[in-house]
């Protein structure tokens, strides 16, 4: 029986959510890359930003569900911001926190990008 | 096709790579993004020590197992109690690591001349300075010397263990933000760390450079201004923290000060012109300011905006001055009061402790990384510390030749520097040599076309001032103190004393160096001639014990009688402190009233002796030129007349006199500076000889104008040199009136009753590390630089850094505070909980009731050890 493109989608994304908060909350968030090229590796998709999608916004979640596990997060963002000379609110939090997203999604949804293109060409 | 998906993935693989190489590069000083934002151990998942409770533990260490109890309370200290001592201090260790670990790191990194390997290249000279000061080598001195079986070894030994223990068991949450944005994770804490932080606190005690402008100011001034502008013994009333007739035995003496000038400039070296000495010496003034810790601004200004962890070690360790005293009750209570003004930062310098174990129950505040309470009492006695400001800074100008290279001429024979070869690590570059040079007299801290001038300092020989303290904190009577006191060698304080017997005193005793010759307060010659050939004898060093007035004093005031016989300085404070100190204990010892109350109400006093001696005469000058003054000025002069001298935060007053009083000293001494062509390379408007910040100017001039002003109206020092006007007191005063009233409309408005003090004045608790948007305040302050309660500068973040009275009879219901907290994390409750009670002008009862009655222990019958 084989899963329909959506599902596997789906349950991709799942997977790939569950591993990526698990890494990144034991500080292997590098290694997102590499979930990343698997599930876009996996995941056989037409359109390249549907791996994009697939391996990055997980990762992105991820990293965000694991920044909000720490009730002290946003402050720790605040103090941070004051330190690199961002403004001491919550402010300076939001851009640390928006670019520290960015970097997630970044790493992910380039790793599931690469996958992507492996498979095609390994498909060929 | 295929090609297009090879590019594509080219591509793909490209960016990624970008991302990874963005993420692992450091940027600037910060650590790699990947590191600082890694949402698993970087910024992310920071969270703060524990806050405030009490727990119970068993410690073992090797065989050896300890009952202990913990409380952390909400009043800045932590309590510590059990049955075993070693164990105490452990603890110690272990929590100050734990609440502040980022600061004893970078106070040690910094004295050990290892800040740019953490900070990079901008801190490189304040580096090279700690170096020169020989820090590394005088802490492994100090180390080697240290007696394995003595109980401070003991103490020092078990705090570096704790620090290490609570290090090992660091997780990425309890890691500093500091250290992580930085990408430092500190290495072991050793011995040598705790004496580097030590050394910077007695040379931001001890060190001084005023020697240097001082030479300028012989080699460019005549004689007569000399004499008129600095005179060795300050003319006006001065009230000595060690007076003749309060011990005469400490006169009785031959001492070496007949034997030395103080209004001459020393002989040069053969060869060399008075031009190239002052050039010299302007580079020696440039190595202070670029990168000595107490010249704040140099460096700070170097730094990257935002990223500064530098600036506020910079003021962290800065001294302006401090009072204490002790005095007797009519029943022969001996109560004790000591407020020191060092920096208030967040996270304070100090964190309080009460230790408690086998034979000691001592509570108080202490330097982070230094075992043991530095400030406080115990059951049997109290202590505190003012600085003392002797000089125990010497420097010398080596006799060199061309035909000498890397040699000078020092006794009779030519003699090679000693070079330290330095190698500092700096981030971002890598290894940078440096060398230190050595004579026989001193570190060569300039060298400017063969004219070399180094520096000799008491502190750069290995002496154990931490001893001193772990001995007070167990100290049961005045002999015990006193021998803890004999540890006590550099960065003399004035320690006040009392004990629960009715005892008490001021001791000031340490390592005072003696010449026999010359003219100390200059630079002088280096052949050996006037080296130091000894130190003051102790029995003849400045004390007073049980004085006849029933209490003694110190405030930075000069420190002995005009006939003390050794020479031990001239630079002091102005001593306005000291003659309200003495003005109030001398009026409640009249009255009978030497209660917690009245030595609360003397320690939060702000009213501004200076007040006292030009106030008076302002209001003369300005009574008799009425018709003179503009409507705004006279109602300005109204609220003067009206005034007590009080620096209420709503005292428009105050803000007129105190911008008066600098636009007076300066109208009456800038012109002749100028005259004489004293630059700022020559330390102008840096040193308060020459006119320092507004901050410190409680320097010898103000003393001067004191004594004209009151006195000698007419002097001719009132002149205009430059324009030739002939001026008097009078018209000086009247000058600066019409210019701060200027000011003063321009700064806050037309109306002179709304220039309220609290309106240009303000308290901060400055970020230690440098980052101000966690400095806390500013808030509208009392005081200024000359109130007991004082608050330097208008943006005043050095004051009373620990306020404490405890009246030694009754021992329990010692009070104090200080502000910030116990944490250096700005997301503890810690961080700054008892900086309103500190702005209030409120106490801390220091040993509540309701703690576990192992914190009662030798304070109440039936307390005991834990365990």
């Amino acid at each position: 029986m084989t899963m329909s493109y959506t599902t596997r989608f789906w349950v991709l994304f799942i997977v790939n959510l569950v591993i990526s908060f698990a890494l990144v909350y034991e500080g292997y968030w590098l290694l997102m890359a590499v979930l990343g090229l698997i599930i876009g590796y996996s995941l056989n998709a037409n359109k390249a930003l549907s791996a994009f999608t697939c391996a990055g916004v997980p990762g992105l979640l991820g990293v965000l569900i694991s920044i909000l596990a720490n009730p002290y997060a946003i402050y720790d963002g605040e103090v941070t911001a004051a330190i690199i000379g961002l403004p001491y609110s919550i402010v300076g939090s939001i851009i640390l926190l928006v670019i520290t997203l960015l970097i997630a999604l970044a790493l992910a949804g380039l790793g599931g990008l690469v996958g992507h293109y492996i498979r095609k060409l390994i498909k060929r | 096709m295929s090609i297009l998906l090879y590019i594509k993935l080219g591509l793909a693989v490209i960016c990624l790579l970008l991302v990874a190489i963005l993420l692992s590069v450091p940027i600037s000083i910060l650590a790699p993004l990947g590191q600082v934002l890694n949402p698993g151990t970087g910024v992310w998942n920071s969270v703060p020590p524990p806050g405030v409770g009490c727990h119970s533990s068993v410690l073992t260490i090797n065989d050896s197992s300890a009952a202990i109890v913990v409380c952390v309370t909400p009043d800045g200290f932590i309590r510590i109690a059990s049955n075993e001592t070693w164990a105490v201090f452990y603890e110690e260790g272990y929590l100050t690591a734990e609440y502040r670990l980022a600061q004893m790191y970078f106070m040690a990194m910094m004295t050990m001349g290892n800040l740019s390997s953490v900070v990079g290249p901008s801190v490189l000279p304040s580096d090279e300075f700690f170096r020169t000061l020989l820090t590394p080598q005088v802490t492994q001195e100090i180390v080697d010397s240290l007696n394995k079986s003595s109980f401070t070894y003991e103490a020092l030994y078990y705090y570096t263990l704790g620090v290490n223990a609570y290090i090992e068991s660091l997780t990425s949450q309890r890691m500093p933000i500091i250290f992580k944005v930085l990408g430092f994770r500190p290495l072991p804490w050793t011995m040598e760390d705790t004496f580097a932080i030590q050394q910077l606190l007695t040379w931001s005690l001890s060190g001084s450079a005023d020697q240097l402008p001082f030479t300028v100011a012989l080699l460019k001034m005549p004689k007569q201004v000399i004499y008129a502008f600095y005179p060795a013994y300050p003319s006006s009333i001065q009230y000595p923290v060690y007076p003749e007739e309060w011990n005469l035995g400490i006169y009785n003496t031959t001492g070496n000060i007949k034997g030395l000038s103080f209004y001459s400039p020393n002989p040069l070296p053969p060869g060399i012109t008075k031009q190239e000495f002052i050039e010299a010496i302007d580079k020696a003034i440039a190595f202070y300011e670029e990168s000595d810790t107490a010249f704040r601004d140099s460096i700070a200004s170097k730094l990257l905006p935002g990223i500064n962890p530098f600036e506020h070690f910079v003021i962290g360790l800065s001294d302006e001055g401090s009072n204490n005293w002790v005095a007797l009750s009519p029943s022969g209570q001996a109560f004790l009061a000591n407020d020191p003004h060092l920096t208030t930062t967040v996270p304070s310098i100090w964190i309080g402790f009460q230790l408690v174990g086998p034979g000691m129950n001592v509570i108080g505040v202490d330097f982070p990384g230094v075992p043991g309470v530095i400030l406080g009492h115990n059951p049997f006695i109290a202590w505190g510390a003012t600085d003392a400001e002797p000089q125990v800074v010497y420097y010398y100008v080596e006799v060199t030749s061309p035909n000498h290279p890397g040699e000078y001429y020092y006794d009779g024979s030519w003699m090679p520097f000693e070079v330290v070869q330095e190698k500092i690590y700096v981030k971002g570059v890598g290894y940078v040599p440096y060398n230190v040079y050595l004579a026989r007299n001193g570190v060569v801290i300039a060298n400017y076309s063969g004219v070399v001038i180094v520096m000799n300092w008491t502190g750069m020989y290995p002496t154990d001032e931490g001893a001193t303290f772990l001995y007070f904190d167990i100290a049961q009577n005045l002999t015990e103190f006193l021998e803890g006191l004999s540890y006590f060698k550099v960065g003399i304080q004035n320690f006040a004393y009392a004990d629960r017997y009715g005892n008490i005193g001021i001791f000031a005793w340490g390592l005072y160096p003696v010449v026999n010759g010359g003219n100390p307060r200059a630079v002088m010659l280096g052949n050996g001639s006037y080296d130091w050939v000894g130190f003051i004898p102790t029995q003849y060093q400045p004390y007073v014990l049980n004085p006849p007035s029933r209490f003694a004093l110190s405030a930075n005031e000069i420190l002995v009688s005009p006939n003390y016989p050794y020479y031990v300085g001239w630079i002091f404070e102005s001593g306005f402190r000291a003659d309200e100190i003495y003005t109030l204990l001398s009026k409640f010892e009249e009255e009978s009233n030497i209660t917690y109350a009245s030595m609360e109400a003397i320690q939060l006093n702000v009213h501004d002796y200076s007040t006292n001696l030009f106030l008076p005469p302002l209001l003369n000058a300005l009574s008799t030129h009425l018709d003179r003054l503009t409507p705004i000025e006279v109602q300005a002069y109204e609220l003067l007349k009206d005034w007590n001298g009080d620096f209420t935060p709503n005292s428009a007053a105050a803000t007129i006199y105190y911008f008066w009083l600098w636009n007076y000293l300066n109208d009456t001494f800038m012109p002749w500076f100028q005259y004489y062509n004293i630059t700022p390379a020559d330390g102008l408007g840096e040193f308060s000889i020459f006119l320092g910040p507004d901050a410190i100017f409680h320097g010898p001039l103000i003393l001067d104008l004191a004594n004209w002003t009151n006195n000698y109206p007419d002097i001719v020092w009132f002149n205009d040199p430059i324009t030739g006007q002939s001026r008097n007191a009078t018209i000086v005063m009247l000058l600066a009136f019409n210019q701060t009233i200027s000011e003063l409309m321009s700064k806050l408005g037309p109306t002179p009753s709304t220039w309220y003090w609290g309106r240009v004045h303000y308290r901060e608790l400055t970020s230690f590390f440098g980052v101000n948007q966690l400095s806390v305040g500013p808030f509208p302050a009392p005081g200024d630089c000359n109130t007991i309660n004082a608050a330097y500068g208008l943006i005043s973040n050095e004051g009373p850094s620990w306020r404490q009275i405890v009246n030694m009879a009754t021992p329990l219901g010692g009070i104090g505070v200080y502000p910030g907290g116990i944490s250096e994390n700005p997301l503890s409750p810690l961080y700054n909980d008892t900086t309103a009670y500190w702005l209030n002008g409120q106490y801390y009862t220091l040993i509540p009731p309701g703690l576990p009655q192992y914190f009662y222990y030798l304070y109440l019958p039936n307390a005991t050890l834990p365990g």
